[in-house]
């Protein structure tokens, strides 16, 4: 008997150590459901030319839960489980197990064709609206990878290879941008214009909203986070949606803004920083860092950060009446501690594998404010 | 070893590295002996020199240094940290330096340094700057240029 079928994809970024899945790049679990269901049906297709259609009940035999999300970086776990076919198309339990393995195969060799860069087959419709979600949120330093079910060649969808693959059928894909940009306008008929770094870019919102939220923030900080069609030359065309567009306190930015480059400055330490010690720092403890600087934005005009002798770095912050150290080392472990400022309390160094849910609790605990 | 510093009231120098300093805020790691110091944290005396002449002569040694903070004697021992002499003869890399001193760590593990040097930072930080690299030298670099007292 065919058991439950499980699919790991796996997510490589910083903002993916210890295994975290940010919200918004949640929606790539059902677009992968989608695309996987849409190869699906040219499988049944196939077996069956006899028939046009899907049986009834052949989409809800598709379904895939996500179960758990384990490390490295994050590898979302998405299970299809037979009984729930077997409930939804009685008695073709056998033959969709077959085809789910066809589709994912499929998935495999379609994203393997763009890496070896192959002519992209003709994609319909459904195909493209999944793909235009699938990795909508990738930035340029990350990837989903997919692992062949026979053999280990491991195959990745990064943001080169997913334009290449939409753009190669159709003029246009969709991507998702977050950012900070700048007020530049905003009108009582419906929209406001956010000068970024990837050009102005005119947002709808709701008059309303705009006249309670927006109104008197001209050349106020912007936070954005909106789907939108771009073009191959990477223009923007439109904004396809909207999650959330909101006026920031400018001051919290540029604390970011400043860590930021502040970790970047670390990477020209040469060896020998430290009169003739110190390590190059490693991009895994700057990257560790960095995502902690994300993960608590609001502490980041309380953090002062240093390289450390190990080519590690060193974040210290005072709050809540705390002064606290992190220390990031080279292989992406963390070690937390602190003392109280005005009293006896301390916390001697405890490890932590990397940048997790425990390690952000530990440090709340003592500084939250 | 030396003879134990014993006037509470001396001050005792440490060079920051311009690397470990930002926005006039040095890191603790300034204050806590690395792996390689084997528990020792090196210091200049206030009794012998000055914050200006203990800067010159550790960057004419080849060393960088952005700022002088001091701690007292006291400070360290407050900790259970004492302090004792050093003088350093000259070699053929260094120079001569008599005022040296060493704030003695090696009763604690080197977690418990890590909070200690969080102390001790505290109270070097209240202190302020004593000396700071010229502007020219180090954009990092805090204070103005002045000699404070070296004893309290």
């Amino acid at each position: 008997m065919t058991e439950n079928k499980t699919f790991k994809l796996r997510y490589v970024g910083a903002r993916y150590a210890g295994a975290r899945m940010p919200v918004n790049v949640l929606s790539d679990l059902p677009a992968f459901r989608d695309l996987l269901v849409s190869f699906a049906k040219d499988e049944w297709k196939a077996r069956h030319p006899d028939r046009l259609r899907v049986p009834k009940g052949f989409d809800a035999s598709l379904t895939l839960d996500l179960t758990q999300i384990e490390e490295g970086s994050a590898r979302p776990n998405l299970v299809w489980n037979r009984d729930v076919a077997q409930k939804a198309l009685p008695g073709f339990e056998d033959e969709l197990a077959e085809i789910v393995d066809a589709s994912y195969t499929d998935i495999v060799e379609l994203f393997e064709g763009v890496a070896a860069g192959h002519d992209i087959p003709e994609l319909s419709p459904e195909k493209l609206r999944a793909l235009d979600k699938f990795g909508a949120s990738l930035r340029p330093d990350e990837q989903i990878e997919l692992t062949p079910l026979t053999g280990d060649n491991v195959v990745f969808l990064d943001v080169a290879r997913r334009k290449r693959l939409i753009t190669s059928v159709r003029e246009t894909y969709n991507v998702r941008l977050t950012g900070v940009g700048t007020l530049a306008s905003n009108s009582v008929y419906g929209q406001v214009i956010i000068r970024t770094e990837h050009g102005d870019i005119s947002i709808p919102i709701d008059p309303e909203e705009i006249k309670q939220d927006f109104d008197g923030s001209l050349d106020q900080s912007v936070q954005y986070d909106i789907l939108v069609e771009v073009d191959r030359g990477d223009h923007i065309r439109s904004v396809i949606d909207v999650y959330d567009v909101v006026v920031v306190d400018a001051s919290i930015e540029a604390a970011i803004s400043r860590a930021y480059e502040r970790l970047d400055g670390l990477a020209a330490l040469k060896h020998g920083w430290l009169d003739g010690h110190g390590a190059v720092i490693s991009d895994k403890a700057r990257d560790t860092a960095r995502s902690f600087v994300t993960a608590r934005a609001s502490l980041a005009d309380t953090m002062k950060i240093y390289p450390n002798e190990g080519g590690g770095v060193l974040i210290e912050l005072l709050a809540g009446g705390w002064d606290m150290s992190l220390e990031f080392a080279a292989d992406g472990s963390i070690d937390l501690y602190g003392i109280e400022v005005d009293g006896e309390d301390e916390m001697e160094p405890l490890k932590f594998g990397d940048l997790n849910e425990g390690l952000l609790a530990t440090l709340d605990e003592k500084v939250r404010r | 070893m030396g003879a134990k510093l014993t006037n509470g009231a001396e001050i005792l120098f440490r060079q920051i590295h311009p690397d470990l300093i930002q926005d006039g805020e040095p890191s603790s790691s300034n204050f806590c002996p690395k792996e390689s110091d084997k528990d020792l944290l090196s210091v200049d005396r206030g009794a012998l020199t000055t914050p200006k002449a203990a800067f010159d002569l550790f960057t004419s040694n080849g060393l960088k240094s952005a700022a002088v903070y001091g701690v007292s004697v006291d400070e360290f021992l407050n900790h259970k940290i004492p302090c004792e002499e050093d003088p350093l003869p000259a070699t053929e890399e260094l120079k001569e330096n008599l005022s040296h001193a060493l704030a003695i760590f090696s009763e604690f593990g080197r977690s418990k340094q890590k909070t200690l040097a969080k102390r001790i930072k505290q109270v070097a930080l209240a202190r302020g700057a004593l000396h700071a690299a010229p502007v020219e030298a180090n954009d990092e670099t805090v204070v103005d240029d002045s000699e404070k007292p070296v004893a309290e």
